[in-house]
């Protein structure tokens, strides 16, 4: 048996990706199975999916524990995702990166990394999306399923898309399938992560503030992230009453910026701020006046 | 301060309003509904009459009672309120919430059948709906027990061992609308007795902010489960430590069940609730001629003191069990319970179900099921008082 283990963001296609190469598969005579593990349900948060084929019917129903291959589309997830967990000896890692294969092999030791810069392929592609690249990479690294197979699957899968947009995205997988990956691996323990247990002594799930596993929900803003003009700023911190994370940080009462580690890019404050003085910017950018942005500089203090 | 009267003349909801006046509660979000309404029109009338402070919360539904009873019981705030039949239905959503976060609240329950059709009269179809929510749940055989329960309840919903929330269970009419005479504590003893309540963690701390009621995946929803049912498992031995204190304090003895005449029992009864007096004067007729019969009370339903109920009966050669409500398309709940506690014993089990939606069950009819007990083929469950 085949098992594939994808990890992406809410909104990136990994479930949908998992779901194409188990129909590629089922095109090619496998038996097939593929399933995401639902999380929190939200574009940006992070997404788990499975494929699975084999020669036979598969009858078992739970989550891949050892995975032959593992495609990670999102390589911000590295540091808050265990995505090499129960990786099957002689498997592989792919992640879709600029940054290389072997610097990526750092933050994953022990195991085997290969590593596609998908998002690049994909816009030369005339695309936007890095799912489908990271499709074609990994069964052209395994050799199967074939790419044909592979595009029919996908446009059966998205009836829907216009001409234009399914020859885009067959670009895209062809891409991906014959890519030269870039390869390395690094001594070390696959990591594995252990669940929390919750604690004896709280009853009723309680969680204190010093003991909360805050996840890193910044992975979540998909593009965008609030910027205040601290000048128009009126001090009523609203936004810090409207805050659902908890992400705006006040000194004395006085509102000072964002926690960007935990702003999950709701816009509620943008909403809640009654002078402008908040609005969405795209990341890595600052915002100097109204509408008006410049290039982030280093040492930001809340970055 | 006076101590009461040796005993005054109460109805079971009376009896109930007067212990949560004792008690003293800081908060009891309420909706009224036959047959609990005399509970809260009684108590509403002591508050009202300055003789207790509680804040009771006119809420809209049951739903809302429940969601604010457990949430002021989060906040620090040592909570009760009572509720029957199609309430209990409505906010049983909410019931299970307040087991799971370990809220400590105590409720009354004027045990009352479920529509359709609609009936408001006893049965305990209302209870067995709460049965997998992860409250203890006793049943009161008296308006005095269903006032002592009261007060043993908050002890036991608030022991740091415990920390679950807890459900007396009164018959409805049968109990709560009919005046017995009632042995009450003095309200000093009463206050000393319950003491002052404490939670750990309130959320009314603001200085040290927790989160309460957080979502759980996968990895962590088996495990807080677990400890619901590890925290059920512990009240009987914290239950014994608490009726022996309340004994100290009352004179009054109770424990998980009530073992009547069945020493040498040869045919033994298992119910709950009002029924069980209405055995014990069936099982003294027939001891007058020669049976020997016997009774076993059961007053904490859950968790289910199986281990306990199969050594009591251990002796008992043939044991019907008589429960006020049916499991629609298999064994009657309490039945079910027994069987399991039973398993492997040779002491031969017996169906039975009665009373349902107020029907009568009388003395009669508890002789003529001992009559019979001995002689029936095994077969499928019984009804008491059917006619068909």
């Amino acid at each position: 048996m085949r098992e594939i283990r994808w990890h992406g963001r809410g909104g990136q296609g990994a479930k949908s990706m998992s779901q194409v190469l188990a129909e590629a598969w089922l095109r090619q005579g496998r038996w097939v199975q593929a399933f995401p593990e639902y999380g929190p349900e939200r574009s940006g948060a992070p997404v788990t999916a499975y494929t699975r084929a084999d020669a036979r019917p598969i009858r078992i129903h739970h989550a891949v524990r050892n995975p032959d291959a593992v495609v990670v589309l999102d390589p911000s997830l590295l540091g808050e995702v265990p995505v090499t967990a129960g990786l099957r000896p002689g498997g592989f890692v792919l992640v879709n990166s600029p940054e290389s294969a072997s610097s990526l092999a750092e933050r994953l030791p022990g195991v085997r990394v290969l590593r596609v810069d998908g998002s690049a392929l994909a816009r030369t592609a005339g695309g936007n999306y890095a799912n489908v690249v990271l499709l074609g990479a990994v069964a052209g690294v395994l050799g199967e399923p074939a790419l044909e197979a592979l595009q029919q699957a996908f446009a059966a899968t998205f009836a829907k898309l216009s001409p234009e947009a399914v020859a885009v995205n067959f670009k895209a997988l062809e891409a991906g399938y014959r890519a030269a990956l870039e390869e390395a691996e690094r001594p070390g323990p696959g990591a594995v992560q252990a669940a929390p247990t919750p604690r004896e002594d709280l009853p009723g799930a309680v969680v204190l503030a010093q003991d909360a596993p805050h996840p890193r929900t910044g992975g979540w803003r998909t593009g965008l992230k609030p910027a205040v003009r601290l000048e128009a700023c009126v001090n009523c911190l609203l936004c810090w009453v409207y805050c659902p994370d908890a992400a705006i940080l006040t000194e004395n009462q006085a509102f000072v910026g964002f926690d960007y580690q935990h702003c999950k890019g709701c816009e509620l404050c943008v909403k809640a701020c009654p002078t402008a003085a908040i609005e969405m910017v795209p990341e890595g950018l600052e915002l100097v006046g109204q509408g008006q942005l410049t290039p982030r500089t280093q040492g930001g203090r809340h970055a | 301060m006076l101590e009461a009267p040796a005993l005054s003349l109460l109805t079971g909801g009376e009896a109930v309003a007067v212990a949560v006046r004792q008690i003293d509660p800081d908060v009891f979000p309420v909706y009224p509904i036959t047959p609990q309404t005399p509970i809260i029109q009684s108590f509403a009338q002591m508050v009202a009459d300055g003789q207790a402070r509680t804040e009771i919360i006119n809420v809209e539904s049951e739903h809302s009672a429940m969601s604010a009873a457990a949430a002021a019981a989060l906040a620090g705030a040592r909570t009760l309120t009572a509720t029957s039949s199609q309430g209990l239905a409505l906010m049983v959503e909410v019931v299970y919430i307040a087991a799971s976060l370990r809220a400590p609240v105590v409720m009354a329950v004027g045990n009352r059948a479920l529509s359709g059709p609609i009936n408001i009269h006893a049965d305990h179809s209302d209870a067995m709906l709460a049965r997998d929510t992860g409250w203890v749940q006793l049943f009161a055989e008296n308006a005095q027990e269903a006032y002592d329960l009261m007060l043993l309840a908050p002890r036991l919903a608030e022991h740091p061992e415990v920390r679950l929330p807890v459900m007396v269970g009164l018959d409805g009419f049968t109990i709560t609308h009919s005046a017995e005479p009632v042995a009450l504590l003095g309200d000093a003893k009463v206050q000393a007795w319950v003491g002052e309540y404490r939670h750990p963690y309130p959320l009314l701390d603001t200085a040290n902010p927790v989160t309460v009621g957080p979502f759980a995946m996968p990895d962590s929803y088996f495990e807080l489960r677990y400890q619901l049912q590890e925290a059920l498992e512990r009240v009987p031995g914290v239950l014994e430590a608490l009726c022996r204190g309340y004994a100290r304090l009352s004179g009054r003895e109770y424990a998980a069940f009530e073992s009547y005449r069945l020493e040498d029992a040869e045919r033994a009864l298992v119910v709950m609730g009002s029924a069980a007096g209405t055995a014990k004067e069936a099982i003294d007729r027939l001891r007058e001629q020669g049976e020997k019969v016997g009774l076993l009370k059961l007053r904490l339903f859950r968790p289910f003191p199986a281990q306990a109920l199969r050594e009591a009966l251990a002796h008992v050669p043939h044991v019907a069990v008589l429960d006020r409500a049916l499991s629609l398309g298999s064994f009657p709940p309490l039945y079910a319970e027994v069987c399991a506690a039973l398993y492997g014993s040779p002491t031969r089990l017996q169906s039975y179900a009665g009373g349902l939606g107020g029907r009568e069950i009388y003395t009669e009819d508890l002789m003529r099921l001992f009559g019979e007990l001995a002689e029936l083929p095994a077969g499928p469950t019984r009804y008491v008082g059917l006619r068909r």
